[in-house]
């Protein structure tokens, strides 16, 4: 199997496995909104029944009760009459629609998720991989120590909270960094623009960084581990190598591959991570849209009501999916071409 | 050693959560969306102990009480009420509070003054009583006699944005002025009825043992009934969570049929399912509407909800053990000696199946919480939780304000409690997982 066809089939996969996954959000969003629609019958629908002859005269067609021909007949204004599984392909390419026809609008969104994303994994690789290395290759080290403690406990300690610590320490004691915003207002001109940008994301990537790190480092220990106690390491050690060259010839080529695959799997835990932390300092990416696709307001006579805008919150998830979708495409693509084995192999 | 720290760390917490009702009663938190039952409570006030901490002592709340002394005058009743109150803080209280009481009628005429210990004194308020209570720092009337005061006495022009109160208690070189500051409050009664005895409360700038939010909650109150909710559902998933994966886990890893495959299929859309997404609409599908209080679902509904989102990471990492286990020679020797799939399983994969799965369900745990506090930063999670908490922190500018007293307790408890929950699993995965190990 050639390279080329390692990709297309992993990638066909990835992408049949994430239509799925689109699918049944898709459904989930729809069963929302009937129960949105039948949640809303309440004793005006029945007055406007007893009021209107003809929806009489049509229940009694139909042979329904007042109740199942107010749900038929709301269902059917909302165009939600059909079965789930029918609509829910409708409803999808329905968002995927609104997202080509409003892409001028949402592309900045989607811009600033990414610039989150993809800066908080630069920052993990550039700080973990050295970190894992060097805890691999000084096993029981203080700091492989630290790295085996942290890779689980990291798990448990919230992205938000890390944030808030972070504005405490560096917005507000030292008062140097910005905490608020995606950039200064009035926006600056030229070159500046992004280095305010820049400014304004160095706590929010920092946050995220500082959490998913010590995930990351644990791998490439724990994988790096695995290499140096192979036996041709000794031998080129034997050889009298150097580290540098061992690590740079052999162990780096031979951990990167399946720590990509480690990557594809954990992307959706750090897409999680960085939503919470755009929607605390207010970044306006795809996290925060999700926020403002769930609304709460208080409704006389009712006290506090959640409500959710089933279309917005089907393009954001869809949105996340796609992102998904490309980023594991990507790193299967650079796996197929960093493991020597793909093209060999049958 | 680790995993007994680990149990006792986890016990203290369950424990706490047990007796969070006697030590806060839940008829406290009934009253945590009823904003004018904060009233009294200084806002966005640091915990008490912090002035133990820092040079600048915060004031405290108090109570006055007064001492009465009526005199008769040709028809109308005079009530003369003497507050002492002993100020040696160095950061003024947020405001001053009179309360008249209830029974009030317009046969009432009040008139309020102020001695401080500089020998000033200032005239703060005279009326008929229409209102049950007098913020001092509000009421515009008192605004206007503290400016006047400001920008004669003090040399002060007091702007929109400064807190009346703040003046009272400030000396001539703008210090805070430190001694006995008398409050008078004279009720002229009109007819011969007794009027009510007004109560003074100073609204201190530190407030209990966790302080309070921008609406004046107690944030104490707030914070143990999180605790008490989050864990709940949290143990509640976490053993639906332990079921989930040993099930899926010994299904996909032990039958290679299509059961198993099909297992195996769910595993991999369940990881390549955006959880957050998912969770929400799921939660929101089988939540009810309820009337005053915003969302109901039951929390056996939200740990199903939950544990059946989470098992895909566990089930395949079991999946993996078992398969390594399988291929061992003495399972090759059980199937040739005739025993069957019931045998095996129980014999062999099970002992080892609950200690891999218990290993792993402790790291869950952790991860749990944290997502739960993602719900409940959309507010999908009905009644207050760690979520809701920090949920309101964020609305309230708790974060862009660095109100540390708010944002720290709850992630410092969540990260003790995910030290205990690593803790364990490192213990079991050292005592049992490790040592089987040829």
């Amino acid at each position: 199997m050639s390279r080329m066809a390692f990709v297309l089939k992993r990638s066909l996969e990835i992408i049949i496995i994430s239509l799925i996954v689109m699918l049944i959000l898709s459904a989930l969003i729809i069963q929302v909104s009937k129960q949105n629609v039948m949640n809303s019958i309440s004793r005006e629908y029945y007055s406007v029944f007893y009021q209107s002859p003809w929806m009489q005269e049509e229940a009694k067609r139909l042979n329904m009760t007042p109740r199942e021909y107010l749900e038929y007949y709301y269902l059917k204004k909302a165009g939600l009459d059909k079965p789930t599984y029918v609509l829910a392909p409708q409803y999808l390419k329905q968002a995927f629609r609104i997202i080509v026809k409003y892409r001028a609008d949402l592309s900045p969104y989607v811009m600033r998720t990414l610039s989150l994303l993809v800066l908080s994994w630069i920052l993990i690789l550039l700080l973990g991989v050295p970190l894992g290395l060097f805890s691999g290759l000084k096993r029981d080290s203080p700091i492989d120590h630290i790295l085996t403690f942290m890779a689980p406990f990291s798990e448990g300690i919230p992205a938000w909270w890390l944030a808030g610590i972070l504005i405490l320490v560096l917005g507000f004691k030292i008062d140097i960094l910005p905490v608020s915003g995606w950039e200064s207002l009035p926006p600056r001109a030229g070159v500046w623009r992004y280095l305010d940008i820049l400014t304004h994301l160095i706590i929010p990537v920092l946050s995220v960084t500082l959490v998913y790190v010590w995930g990351y480092a644990f791998r490439i220990r724990n994988l790096a581990i695995e290499e140096f106690d192979k036996e041709y390491v000794a031998v080129a050690r034997a050889k009298g190598l150097t580290e540098w060259w061992i690590i740079r010839k052999h162990i780096l080529r031979n951990v990167f591959p399946p720590f990509l695959t480690f990557t594809t799997y954990t992307l959706l835990d750090l897409i999680t991570g960085t939503f919470i932390i755009d929607i605390i300092f207010g970044l306006k990416g795809l996290g925060t849209l999700l926020y403002y696709s769930f609304s709460r307001h208080v409704a006389l006579n009712r006290g506090v009501i959640m409500s959710i805008h089933p279309m917005l919150f089907l393009i954001v998830s869809s949105l996340i999916v796609v992102i998904y979708v490309v980023a594991a495409v990507l790193l299967e693509t650079l796996y197929a071409y960093l493991d020597p084995r793909v093209g060999v192999r049958g | 050693m680790k995993i007994r720290l680990g149990a006792v760390m986890i016990l203290f917490f369950i424990l706490f959560s047990l007796i969070v009702p006697v030590i806060v009663p839940e008829s406290e938190l009934s009253t945590w969306d009823d904003i004018t039952h904060w009233h009294y409570n200084p806002k966005f006030a640091p915990p008490e102990w912090y002035n133990y901490l820092t040079l600048h002592d915060r004031a405290v709340s108090e109570v006055l009480t007064p001492e009465t002394h009526v005199v008769r005058y040709s028809g109308v009743t005079i009530y003369n009420n003497t507050y002492m109150y002993e100020y040696s803080y160095d950061v003024p209280p947020q405001d001053v509070v009179i309360l008249f009481g209830s029974n009030l009628s317009d046969n009432y005429v009040v008139d309020v003054s102020l001695r401080r210990p500089d020998g000033y004194s200032i005239h703060l308020y005279s009326n008929p009583i229409n209102y049950p209570e007098l913020f001092l720092g509000i009421d515009s009337f008192v605004r206007e006699q503290i400016s006047g005061m400001a920008s004669s006495y003090l040399n002060i022009t007091m702007d929109y944005f400064t807190n009346p109160v703040s003046l009272l208690f400030m000396g001539k070189d703008r210090k805070p002025l430190h001694g006995k500051y008398i409050f008078n409050i004279v009720i002229y009664s009109l007819n011969n009825s007794t009027p009510p005895k007004p109560e003074i409360r100073v609204i201190g700038s530190c407030f209990g043992l966790m302080g309070t939010d921008s609406k004046g909650r107690d944030l104490w109150i707030g914070f143990t009934w999180s605790m008490r909710n989050t864990l709940l559902i949290t143990f509640l998933s976490a053993g639906l969570l332990f079921i989930f994966v040993m099930f899926f886990g010994i299904m996909s890893g032990y039958y290679r049929n299509p059961a198993g495959k099909a297992v195996d299929f769910m595993n991999k859309i369940l990881l390549s399912i955006p959880l957050l997404p998912a969770s929400l609409a799921l939660i929101f599908l089988f939540s009810k509407q309820a009337s005053g209080l915003g969302m109901r679902i039951s929390t056996l509904t939200l740990a199903i909800i939950l544990a059946s989102l989470f098992w895909g990471r566990d089930a395949r990492s079991l999946k993996m053990i078992i398969l390594q286990e399988l291929s061992q020679e003495y399972i090759e020797a059980a199937k040739s000696l005739g025993a069957g799939d019931a045998h095996i399983i129980r014999r062999h994969i099970l002992p080892r199946a609950v200690v891999v799965a218990t290993s792993y369900i402790s790291l869950a745990i952790p991860r749990l919480i944290v997502f739960i506090t993602f719900i409940g930063f959309f507010g999908m999670i009905p009644g207050i939780n760690w979520g809701s908490y920090m949920a309101d922190a964020y609305i309230q500018g708790g974060f862009i304000s660095g109100a540390w007293w708010w944002i720290l307790p709850p992630g410092v408890a969540i990260a003790l409690l995910a030290l205990a929950f690593v803790l364990i699993s490192r213990g079991v995965e050292e005592r049992f997982v490790l040592r089987q190990k040829p």
